[in-house]
């Protein structure tokens, strides 16, 4: 057993929590627990709204080359070695000349067209994909969360529907997954139930209990369906689906092997907001409750004022920068912003021991994306993307150009067949791994 | 030089939608026609027609929509079953259990479709809900056993000891939790899995109390109280016909309380009394009476006018330091007030726009330069004097639609012709070079603008937003009264080509009947409340539907209570089918 000491507070918001570290007292190895050796690998999309400047945000070395970076991501320089980016990826959008923010949006992990008037997209996501094949046997299959509120009112964008405008993931039918906002919230799906004084069978108990009342829904729910239209029973197929899906996953429940962090209070800046994010889903992943995540920074056309680091107006205003020279300089600063809290996500994964002996973040992977390239021109080529960590066997510390502009398809099925699905296309363009990404 | 015509999209039909990249969308001239939500038709469109005589809804123009025969769904169409919503199940379990715990609050926030979170399409259900549902059921079920035995709530729901009376009570706790839960009569059969909970668990060591609260939690899992459930003669049945009574009460107390019905509701629906015409006028009387009617306030109203923006907005510190949480507060109380007395007295739609009076407490009093009124809570004040009239000139509309650091007569015009006319511009053709307004030589945001839509592609759809939102520029980013900005005195003349030729106005109160007067008013806010209550997205294009609300409202004379109420008497509330037509 190892003791981890690390002394910094966490502040997480709304309901409010601190997460004291250490996080844990024990770290069990896993043969410990009965389970195999394997350590499992994760996932993580990430979504910054509204594009990057791009001038800033290329690297300066040739394709192909070890990576210098641009002024962006100057804060990532110590992570050069888990770090690829991948230049001139173009990506689906939508199918009206409007709305380009929806369309990458649901886009963006999906690769496929978002369509105006219409609630779902037509297939799952990656992280999803990868949530099917590697999500099975812990706690959720995967986590969505978000760095603002979900929108309380109007409609999102152009006419297209929240649902798949304001949402990264979508399983396998593009149901959007809902994302938790709130930080303590978010706290307590993760670590609640945790409770230290309950007996093994206490434990067996309250799962057999779970159980028994999900069974005697089922049966009620399917009976029901029956009797349904077919787009109600189409509706009431996601119901019966979810109650599968958690009674599957209850006995899982109870070999969650983290002591939880301990809660105290305070609001939330922006920074400390993503940085609690990010330590979430570090925390996340450490113990094994999920091994798939997505983060959604903001909401579509997310206009966030970010006046603390000079940048005061709408982040979403900001990006429509027209030439303007202080508006993108503006733009420059938020980008910034954003690739410094990347470095912050990246440190805390690095700082968690993981099962191997090695760090999380030498087992995850995480995608980082955005809806758009240029606010301005708010095209859907020469994507902004990058990928970091050491989850996937590409050769990293890299800028790699693709001018044949191959479509995030062909990454995703990459991925896909990094973490053990073998498929061979994926969304509305792939029908190939992407060539280039192991050296 | 030839006009350029598009069929835009509708931003609230569903169907497969045209469009034409090429062409552009707005002929410069806007329409009065109620049919042509979204569509620019050919020929050019025309703001406001002004119609003879007087209606409770909407003032001149708005006695009866004109109906567009080419474009009417069917009165009664086919909706999505819907889930209880976060809010719907906070309040749902208030109702039945008495608990004062805010459950709702702990799920992610739902979908919005046609700007509102109740509508059944896009209220999914992932394995997140789930298990919320079921940490919000052992939450509010071991608070409820925690009680006191003498608690009132407590005794509603456990009328027996299970420890002393056994399988029997167990049986007849669950079947009247059921029928209450489900919202309809339950049998035997259908809670015996229910009841089989609680003897499997008491033979296998649990006590009785444990065992009950098991099978009451299957209760709240169940699709039947999760879901309003409908149902028709098979599945693929095509006719239309009515609700059952109890299908219908289940609408009427979401739509009107946004929780379940109350015991005198769900009497009248046992009688059959509900089926009747006089049966439901009277039920719906009640219920708005009923201080639960105030949902109507915080759920329709709040996203109809979308109220909660406020409280999501950031006007910058250093532009506006005189904006804070508190200010925020107030001008969406003082919104809410003004739609729940407009729905309360039976005012006029068009009062919505042309109150001479509003709702202060200091902290707004302060805001708006006008004398504090006593005490610490709301007073209806006059206006008179505050250079303000209505809601368009309170802070919560021209706050939501500005930009963090100044105003935006786009955003404003735009919201004015979304939400109170149903006609959205269409967005920005592709590849328009859209400059940003905050770049450039510092000019006044109206010289900006005037720029902007200086010529096509901009100038056609400019010229119906801007010169609305431009009325507004005497109020700040934050809703304060200005007369000047740091570029010299504001103008906020305008002018706009309605369907009685071109109206000119100088600042808002001359463009408020301007507005009251298009005829599109009414039916546009009769759709906002049809979507509200049946779950499903109306537009323009379910004419019928409008019609028929409206003329039954205008018979009322009672101004939004009338409508509110028209829409829960009409087909579309009170029929379904299964299957299109």
């Amino acid at each position: 057993m190892r003791k981890l000491s690390y002394g910094r507070r966490l502040f997480l918001g709304g309901a409010a929590v601190t997460i004291a570290l250490p996080f844990f007292e024990s770290l069990v190895p896993r043969e410990a627990r009965g389970q195999a050796a394997v350590v499992p690998k994760r996932f993580l999309g990430f979504f910054a709204p509204n594009g990057f400047d791009m001038a800033d945000f290329r690297p300066t070395s040739a394709s192909g080359a070890p990576l210098t970076l641009g002024p962006m991501m100057a804060s990532l320089e110590p992570f050069k070695e888990q770090l690829l980016v991948l230049g001139s990826l173009q990506n689906t959008k939508q199918d009206h000349p409007l709305g380009d923010h929806s369309g990458g949006i649901g886009a963006m992990l999906t690769n496929r067209t978002v369509i105006y008037d219409t609630e779902k997209m037509a297939g799952p996501s990656i992280d999803q994909l990868v949530a099917k094949q590697i999500g099975g046997t812990t706690k959720y299959a995967s986590l969505s969360l978000a760095g603002e509120p979900g929108a309380t009112d109007g409609s999102c964008d152009s006419g297209y529907r929240c649902s798949v405008g304001n949402h990264i993931s979508f399983d396998t039918n593009g149901v959007p997954l809902p994302k938790l906002y709130d930080t303590g919230q978010i706290f307590d799906q993760l670590f609640q139930g945790f409770d230290p004084s309950a007996s093994q069978a206490d434990i067996a108990r309250r799962n057999a209990d779970r159980k028994s009342v999900l069974d005697s829904v089922l049966a009620q729910a399917t009976d029901l369906k029956g009797k349904l239209n077919t787009g109600d029973a189409a509706m009431l197929d996601q119901y019966l689906s979810a109650v599968r899906d958690v009674e599957s996953r209850i006995d899982v429940a109870s070999n969650a092997s983290c002591m939880p962090p301990t809660k105290s209070s305070g609001t939330l800046s922006d920074q400390q907001r993503h940085e609690i994010l990010n330590q979430l889903v570090s925390l996340a992943f450490q113990c094994d409750i999920t091994r798939v995540a997505s983060i959604m920074w903001g909401n579509v056309t997310s206009n966030r004022n970010y006046a603390s680091i000079g940048a005061a107006g709408g982040h979403h205003d900001i990006s429509h920068h027209g030439g303007n020279v202080d508006q993108i300089a503006k733009l420059k600063k938020i980008g910034k912003w954003e690739m410094d809290r990347l470095a912050h996500l990246l440190t805390t994964l690095k700082g968690l021991p993981d099962s191997d002996g090695r760090t999380v973040l030498d087992n995850t992977l995480i995608f980082y994306s955005s809806d758009i390239s240029d606010g301005d021109a708010h095209n859907h080529d020469d994507m902004p993307v990058l990928l970091a960590g050491g989850g996937a066997d590409f050769t990293m510390n890299r800028f790699v150009d693709h001018p044949e502009k191959p479509h995030f398809s062909d990454l995703f099925i990459s991925i896909a067949n990094a973490f053990g699905s073998n498929i061979t296309t994926f969304g509305e363009h792939g029908m190939a791994p992407l060539p280039g990404l192991k050296a | 030089m030839p006009k350029l015509n598009r069929t835009a999209v509708s931003s609230l039909g569903v169907g497969s939608c045209v469009i034409l990249p090429l062409l552009l969308g707005c002929t410069g001239v806007m329409s009065g026609d109620p049919g042509s939500h979204g569509q620019m038709a050919p020929g050019g469109l025309t703001l406001g027609q002004t119609g003879g005589g007087t209606s409770s809804v909407g003032g001149a123009g708005a006695g009866g929509a004109t109906a567009n025969p080419q474009a009417s769904k069917p009165e009664v169409d086919v909706m999505t079953i819907r889930r209880l919503n976060r809010t719907q199940y906070t309040n749902t379990l208030r109702d039945l259990l008495g608990t004062k715990q805010d459950q709702g609050s702990k799920f992610p926030p739902d979908d919005l479709s046609f700007g509102f979170d109740n509508i059944g399409e896009a209220l999914s259900l992932q394995p997140l809900h789930i298990e919320l549902f079921e940490s919000s059921a052992d939450t509010v079920l071991a608070e409820l056993f925690a009680l006191p035995a003498t608690d009132a709530n407590r005794m509603k729901v456990l009328g027996c000891d299970p420890q002393a009376g056994g399988h029997a009570c167990v049986d007849s706790t669950v079947l009247a939790f059921a029928e209450r839960a489900f919202r309809r009569p339950v049998t035997e059969a259908e809670v015996a899995p229910f009841v089989a909970l609680s003897d499997n668990s008491t033979k296998a060591g649990s006590t009785a109390a444990d065992g009950l609260k098991l099978a009451l939690k299957g209760v709240l899992m169940s699709p039947y109280f999760l879901y309003k459930v409908e149902l028709d003669a098979s599945p693929t049945a095509k006719d239309v016909h009515r609700l059952t009574a109890f299908e219908l009460s289940t609408r009427l107390s979401y739509y009107l309380w946004s929780s379940m019905p109350d015991d005198a509701l769900y009497a009248s629906a046992k009688s059959g009394d509900l089926l009747t015409d006089p049966g439901l006028t009277s039920q719906i009387t009640r219920m708005l009476a009923a201080p639960a009617s105030q949902a109507l306030v915080t759920e329709f109203a709040a996203q109809w006018l979308n109220i909660r923006r406020v409280a999501a907005v950031k006007p910058d510190a250093t532009t506006y330091p005189a904006f804070n949480a508190d200010l925020a507060t107030s001008m969406q109380t003082e919104t809410s007030m003004l739609f729940s007395n407009l729905l309360g007295q039976g005012r006029p739609l068009s009062e919505l726009l042309t109150a001479d009076y509003s709702f202060v407490d200091t902290t707004l009093a302060t805001f708006y330069g006008m004398p504090a009124p006593a005490g610490s809570g709301f007073t209806k004040v006059p206006l008179a004097g505050s250079h303000r009239t209505g809601f368009l000139m309170g802070g919560s509309f021209l706050t939501m639609t500005s930009n963090p650091t100044r105003t935006s007569p786009v955003k404003r015009g735009k919201w004015v012709l979304e939400q109170l006319l149903c006609s959205p511009p269409p967005p920005p053709p592709a590849g328009a070079n859209i400059a940003a307004l905050d770049s450039g030589p510092p000019l006044s945001v109206r010289a900006k603008l005037e720029q902007h839509r200086a010529k096509e592609p901009c100038n056609s759809c400019h010229s119906l937003m801007d010169p609305i939102g431009l009325a507004f520029e005497n109020f700040d980013g934050i809703g304060a009264y200005r007369t000047s900005d740091q570029y010299g005195a504001i103008d906020a003349t305008g002018t706009l080509n309605t369907a009685n030729g071109v109206a000119t106005f100088n600042g808002a109160e001359q463009l408020i009947p301007i507005l009251t007067a298009d005829a599109r008013l009414a039916p546009c806010a009769a759709s906002k409340v049809l979507t509200y209550a049946v779950g499903r997205g109306f537009s323009n294009a379910d004419a019928t539907a409008l019609t028929n609300v409206l003329a039954a409202t205008d018979k009322t004379g009672q101004g939004v209570r009338g409508l509110i109420g028209s829409v829960a008497l009409s087909e579309s509330f009170r029929s379904r089918r299964a299957v299109g037509e």
